[in-house]
């Protein structure tokens, strides 16, 4: 009673089955919803549809052209440009590490990757078009049907459409940098400047730690940092409509921070000069500015490792 | 070995017995509760003019305004009882909009009315669900257009969109069919969800045919303290006080026609 099979189906099967994230060293696994856990045939449809730009209303745009892979999937834009050349309103994160992110956008506004992918695509300044439009699209595509039969067992639906993308954003990862592997015991890792720079990051001094933490380099919490006394955007209160969460916003990662220039939920520094700055100053009064930031007085010296260490936690 | 067998046997012979024995107790039958049919026949008037995508209309407050769009979630429906007690029509969520008069509620209990109550929003719970997950012929799926904010994950309660003359003359010309200036009014979020009591309407569901309940909605209602020449846009969020004042208004919209 043994059933032989064919070398294809063999293949085919190993295409459906669920698979095992490989993430970096020391990262905790990540929850993923069950009903889209990953198998080679999801990652690779929502591979697929994450850099195919019929997402868009008029083909141009993908969810690639803000968050390039040369780029740490994000891009060197203080603000993306979608269609029409029209400009967002807040900067693009990089998109490494975002299966640990438990609510999506600087606000917040969006709680679950799964979700998140209907964003883009009805908003005005990025693809500006309606995802019932990108399904019908899809379903008269010579291949994507196939892909979506294979992957979750449906014709081209909003719903496989947003579990694919997110598939595939789960295995998007980043931790190989000078500092992992600096913790992995090997103390030759870091120079002495990043070592000074690291213990002034963890240290009570800098307090920087206290909002970038864990393997992420970010506790996800919203805080306002003091970057403006008034805020055009008023992020999470936006969402909550709560005036104490006026200007406050996702403590972003710190991970390939030196390559993901410029910085701030408005892209409005270019430098991480300018960021360590702003911090040592204490930033701007604001009602809501959380009790952390506070003036540091560090001297040019500190602001240099401080760098040097942020630059350490670049993948290499 | 024999003692096996009788004891097999007899183990058989009980599970027969067991097996034939099981008598359907027959309680003495209780009348179920008879239902009919019951639809909901949503018309919309501004003045006594029907609604219509293509007319000029005017406010109380003698502002002129075209429309193009006009859809609102009814959910949370309940029929109240001659005792004051309810049913609820559980699970049924209706996307109003113009082009469609008939909503079906499904069955409902044979009897006498005294009251009818709905709510125009959808409940937290459902608010902040995941809305890819209902078939495309559920209202609670993505609709095109959107009836759903993807930003704040919440769906958009009620919808008006249109154009509107914000001359202090009412002399804007229309172009297209259009004035020059917008209006929208894109209302949602938790705290906006209202409830709508229709009582002292009587009517009575009787067993031997399908009942239709006429609900008006008078538009000028929803204008009701509104100057549209500068009250004219608010997607809720960072218009919060205009929001709630047109939410306040959709509770004084409806009407029972018998």
């Amino acid at each position: 009673m043994s059933c032989k099979k064919g070398k294809e189906a063999e293949v085919m099967e190993k295409a459906n089955t669920v698979i095992t994230l490989q993430l970096p060293k020391g990262f905790l696994y990540p929850d993923i919803p069950l009903d889209n856990l990953p198998t080679q045939n999801r990652i690779e449809l929502g591979k697929l549809l994450f850099f195919d730009p019929i997402l868009s209303r008029d083909s141009t745009i993908s969810c690639g052209t803000c968050h390039l892979p040369d780029k740490l999937f994000a891009d060197n834009l203080p603000k993306s440009i979608g269609i029409d050349g029209r400009i967002g309103e807040r900067n693009a994160p990089s998109l490494l590490n975002v299966a640990y992110q438990p609510s999506m956008f600087w606000d917040g506004g969006n709680p679950t990757l799964e979700q998140q992918v209907l964003a883009p695509i009805d908003n005005h300044n990025e693809m500006d078009f309606d995802v019932n439009k990108v399904v019908e699209r899809l379903k008269k595509h010579a291949r994507y049907p196939l892909l979506f039969q294979k992957a979750y067992n449906q014709e081209p639906s909003v719903y496989a459409l947003t579990r694919a993308i997110a598939c595939f954003e789960r295995t998007l990862y980043g931790g190989s940098s000078a500092y992992d592997e600096y913790s992995d015991e090997n103390p030759s890792a870091l120079t002495q400047s990043q070592i000074n720079g690291m213990n002034l990051f963890f240290g009570e001094e800098g307090e920087c730690f206290h909002c970038h933490t864990g393997f992420t380099f970010t506790d996800n919490s919203f805080r306002n940092n003091g970057l403006y006394s008034v805020y055009a955007d008023s992020g999470r209160a936006r969402i909550t409509q709560n005036p104490s969460d006026i200007g406050k916003f996702k403590v972003p990662s710190l991970r390939n921070v030196e390559k993901t220039a410029p910085y701030m939920h408005d892209g409005s520094m270019a430098t991480l000069e300018e960021v360590i700055d702003h911090y040592s100053k204490g930033g701007h009064k604001h009602p809501n500015k959380s009790p952390i930031i506070q003036p540091l007085n560090i001297t040019d010296q500190e602001k240099a490792d401080l760098i040097s260490f942020l630059k350490a936690l670049t993948d290499r | 070995m024999l003692l096996k067998h009788h004891l097999f046997l007899s183990i058989l012979s009980l599970l027969f017995i067991m097996l034939t024995s099981c008598k359907n107790t027959e309680d003495t039958p209780q009348p179920a509760t008879q239902t009919q049919n019951l639809s909901l026949k949503m018309s919309t008037v501004i003045g006594n003019k029907p609604i219509d995508f293509t007319s000029v209309f005017t406010t109380e407050a003698g502002a002129r305004y075209t429309l193009s769009s006009f859809r609102y979630y009814v959910s949370n429906i309940r029929l109240v009882k001659q005792d004051g007690s309810e049913y609820p029509i559980t699970g049924k969520y209706l996307l109003v909009n113009p082009a469609t008069e008939d909503y079906d509620l499904g069955q409902v209990p044979v009897g006498d009315y005294k009251g009818l109550k709905f709510a125009v929003g959808i409940d937290s719970v459902t608010n902040h669900a995941d809305p890819t997950v209902y078939p495309t012929n559920n209202p609670l799926a993505i609709q095109s257009p959107g009836m759903h904010w993807s930003w704040s994950s919440g769906y958009i309660f009620l919808m008006m969109e249109g154009s509107c003359d914000t001359t202090n003359t009412n002399t804007d010309v229309q172009t297209f069919g259009q004035f020059s200036h917008p209006l929208f009014y894109h209302i949602g979020m938790d705290m906006l969800y209202r409830e709508v009591n229709l009582d002292n309407v009587s009517f009575a569901v009787n067993a031997n045919d399908k009942k239709t309940l006429h609900v008006q909605t008078y538009l000028n209602n929803f204008f009701t303290g509104i100057d549209i020449k500068t009250e004219n846009a608010s997607h809720t969020m960072g218009s919060v006080p205009l929001a709630t004042k047109l939410a306040n208004n959709i509770q004084t919209m409806f009407s029972v026609i018998q």
